[in-house]
């Protein structure tokens, strides 16, 4: 419980703080922006941890292999460390920035996707005669 | 009636004289010493030998002497062998459920991985981390289904050559019993005489047509 | 990695505005830059180590 109200906290008075100094100094926006979302991601990442634990403990139960499990959660936190740089570059105003990084997050998934995608190839020409 | 009564006769003159004689004694002999006296006049051993090369794949962990001990001395138990007759008729569904669970938990896994990448705001990165999750639960699933797929080809391949090579059989014998209606409506065996059979009756008649001819020759020249 | 952290920089950013605005009315328009430059890069170092023990923790959770 007390998790979210830190949270919820720290969004509120980055909020507060940012409206206020964005008359007097537009350029410390920014850094005020940055350091909130880090702190609420640092806040948040333990029970991130504890999650994929859970999914790696449950994939080794099964017939997945693990290495494919490993794979997906990088993918996922490449998604993640894009989305957040490009929010922030959108948010000052920088969007040919935001569009270059996400153009390339998106590449970087795509290539660590290619053994999935060879297996699944594989597996489809093996049932065919 | 007269007949009946010659009958009754025989039967009972037969059931005197090819009776045999038993007695009883006031020996205490054990259970065990009569068991084996048994086991050793009726051969019973080589039974449970060739039982034993039977069931060995399956039953490790019963022995049939001891079975057969316990059978006779009237103490069965009757778990084990309803469990592993069980294990052996439902060890198909056994592994369907297997491959059933490891889908569920994959796909648990999925919803889940999904959930935490639904959050970003950029529509795109979500959408592509949520397709490669999906091509993976298919590649999984794709190989169980592989299996699966294997294994009703080698079946069915095997299914049509055991009828292939009974069919012929199968027509000689209703034919021998009379029964050409129903020889004559399996018209597959021309079919499938025509089809495969063709090339190699081909064969085989043209060299028993030579051999005549040569022996035919052979003996108008003598 | 607290809440102070952000109050340290709000506070470092209505200092610098303050400083700004006082050296800008007494007519010393180049130390107000000075002060302003300062005062963005002092910020800057700090969100800059606190970014990098964000990617590396990201790094280290989600094994890249």
């Amino acid at each position: 419980m007390e998790d979210i109200i830190k949270i919820v906290g720290i969004g509120l008075i980055a909020l507060i703080i940012i409206v206020i100094v964005k008359q007097y100094r537009p350029e410390f926006v920014l850094y005020i922006s940055l350091i909130a979302g880090a702190l609420i991601i640092m806040l948040i990442m333990n029970k991130v941890g504890a999650i994929i634990e859970l999914l790696s403990s449950l994939s080794s139960k099964t017939a997945l292999n693990n290495e494919f499990l490993v794979l997906l959660i990088k993918i996922t936190g490449i998604a993640f460390l894009t989305e957040f740089t490009v929010s922030i570059c959108k948010d000052t105003g920088e969007t040919a920035i935001a569009s270059k990084v996400d153009l390339g997050g998106k590449v970087l998934i795509i290539s660590m996707s290619i053994p999935i995608i060879a297996s699944l190839l594989e597996t489809i020409i093996k049932i065919l005669p | 009636m007269k007949k009946l009564k010659k009958i009754f006769i025989l039967e009972l003159l037969l059931f005197f004289i090819l009776s045999s004689n038993c007695y009883a004694t006031d020996q205490q002999i054990s259970q065990d010493e009569i068991l084996e006296s048994q086991q050793n006049s009726l051969n019973i051993s080589k039974f449970i030998e060739e039982a034993n090369k039977y069931t060995e794949n399956v039953f490790d962990d019963i022995s049939i002497e001891e079975l057969f001990n316990s059978a006779i001395t009237g103490k069965i138990d009757n778990t084990s062998i309803w469990k592993k007759i069980i294990n052996l008729i439902g060890k198909e569904i056994v592994d369907c459920l297997n491959v059933l669970g490891s889908i569920i938990i994959i796909i648990v896994i999925h919803s889940i991985l999904r959930s935490i990448s639904e959050g970003l705001e950029n529509k795109s990165i979500s959408q592509i981390t949520y397709y490669v999750q999906y091509i993976l639960i298919v590649t999984l699933i794709m190989t169980n289904f592989s299996d699966i797929i294997q294994m009703v080809r080698t079946s069915i391949e095997s299914l049509v050559g055991f009828m292939n090579s009974l069919i012929p059989i199968l027509i000689t014998l209703m034919l021998t019993t009379g029964n050409i209606a129903s020889a004559r409506s399996i018209r597959t065996y021309n079919i499938v005489h025509h089809h495969f059979y063709w090339k190699f009756h081909n064969s085989s008649i043209n060299t028993i047509y030579t051999y005549i001819n040569s022996t035919w020759n052979c003996v108008k020249s003598i | 990695m607290d809440i102070s952290l952000l109050f340290k920089i709000a506070a470092i950013g209505i200092l610098v505005a303050v400083l700004y605005q006082v050296l800008v009315r007494a007519g010393r328009e180049d130390q107000a830059m000075m002060t302003t430059l300062a005062g963005l890069i002092i910020v800057l170092t700090l969100v800059i180590k606190e970014i990098s023990t964000l990617f590396t923790t990201v790094r280290t959770m989600f094994g890249l």
